[in-house]
């Protein structure tokens, strides 16, 4: 870490900090500036954190595996090179980091449901009323694998290609994931255990 | 096909991932299928309240444990051996740089009549030319007339405070301690030469001291952003 040159800083002053993309602060952080870093942190903390609160269920591990994200955003900064959205990059990260604390669990992502136990042919009631507390709640309960797709890609954002680049899975398996995931959250929300 | 196998297509059909053909052929059985078409509409809701779902705040002391991760991984071991030597160093310069703009601001020529009274327009309060005082990292005074704004000062002063706060809490009592004291002697120049400047806006030589004192915090600033 250094303080910024003179006509860095110059360069600072022309442009404000809301201003500047992804990558430059990028740029700006891989060569030490830790204040385009700390705006990197302000821009994407929300989104981290939310992720990983989500996958990890409480609050205190959330904010340990940010702190570790972001820790390893800064070592890897130098690598980031533009080629994807810093967005996606940096969920990557997450998901290796969330990944990486589940193998240290024992947790197995292969785990899955029998989906036959939730055919609706004879059950066709609608869900109740559905609010996002309950919907928070039903995801918490998902079998971590089922989680982590239905996070990417139904809050996030994700196409199933990025997922399964993201995981090391393929685009079918991620989809089968996906689609079980939604299934097993109706079922949930139904009052299913 | 079975309700099941059309079942199964439902969530590609939500995301719009199936061919015409295919969309077309359950969208037929959906029409007829009271059972599938509920399970279509609960999905799409799930897919809808999904999407929708707020971003939660970390706790604000998160980023200081980050910064203060990152200050410990960056800080070279070398360091740690020049940690205590440097505080003096900083504290001494400060209080010179500070004592220099103080010791200035008492013996300046005072009174409406002097030099500012025919300064131009461009030497407004936010574009100061430091012609008296040019105060380097050693301290020393020196007699060049560089234009500088205000602002690009005071942002530096800015971007270093923001890079103090990160470096200390890895400081020990003692460094903290001294950076007190420096910034107190020079908060205190500031302080003087805002409260002067209230009274007499349009004077020059106040303008040019105000200056100087905000380029000693800059010099204090820099010297404790380094340890």
């Amino acid at each position: 870490m250094r303080p910024l040159r003179c006509a860095e800083w110059r360069v600072v002053t022309t442009k404000t900090a809301d201003s500047f993309t992804d990558l430059e602060l990028a740029a700006q952080s891989a060569a030490g500036d830790v204040a385009a870093f700390e705006r990197l942190y302000e821009l994407h903390r929300r989104r981290v954190y939310s992720l990983c609160l989500r996958m990890l269920g409480n609050a205190t591990d959330a904010e340990d595996m940010t702190q570790e994200v972001f820790l390893q955003v800064f070592r890897k900064i130098g690598t980031f090179r533009g080629e994807a959205a810093f967005t996606t990059w940096l969920h990557r990260l997450v998901v290796n980091q969330v990944l990486m604390h589940w193998r240290k669990q024992g947790v197995r992502l292969e785990e899955t449901t029998e989906e036959g136990d939730m055919s609706e042919v004879a059950r066709p009631r609608p869900l109740p009323m559905l609010d996002r507390i309950a919907l928070e709640q039903a995801i918490r309960k998902l079998p971590p694998g089922y989680r982590l797709v239905f996070l990417l890609h139904d809050v996030e954002g994700y196409e199933h290609e990025e997922i399964a680049a993201m995981l090391g899975c393929s685009v079918g398996t991620s989809k089968s994931q996906l689609h079980k995931a939604r299934l097993k959250l109706r079922h949930l929300l139904r009052g299913g255990g | 096909m079975s309700c099941a196998k059309h079942q199964d297509r439902l969530s590609d059909y939500i995301d719009g991932l199936l061919s015409e053909r295919e969309r077309l052929e359950l969208e037929r059985h959906l029409r007829e299928c009271r059972s599938c078409r509920t399970i279509c509409e609960d999905l799409i809701v799930i897919c809808q309240l999904s999407r929708e779902l707020p971003d939660y705040e970390p706790s604000p002391q998160l980023w200081e444990r980050i910064a203060a991760a990152i200050a410990a991984e960056t800080a070279p071991s070398t360091r740690v051996r020049r940690f205590r030597m440097r505080p003096a160093f900083a504290m001494a310069a400060a209080l010179m740089i500070a004592v220099l703009a103080g010791a200035l601001l008492r013996f300046r020529p005072l009174g409406p009549e002097s030099q500012e009274a025919s300064l131009p327009a461009a030497a407004q309060w936010n574009v100061l030319s430091p012609s008296l005082l040019e105060i380097q990292p050693t301290g020393l005074i020196l007699a060049h007339k560089p234009t500088i704004d205000r602002e690009i000062v005071e942002q530096r002063i800015e971007a270093l405070e923001r890079h103090i706060r990160q470096r200390r809490p890895l400081w020990d009592a003692e460094t903290e301690a001294c950076f007190r004291r420096s910034l107190e002697v020079v908060e205190r120049s500031l302080a003087h030469c805002r409260q002067e400047l209230e009274r007499n806006p349009e004077d020059a030589v106040l303008r040019e001291l105000y200056f100087a004192a905000l380029k000693a915090k800059l010099e204090v600033l820099k010297r404790f952003s380094e340890l």
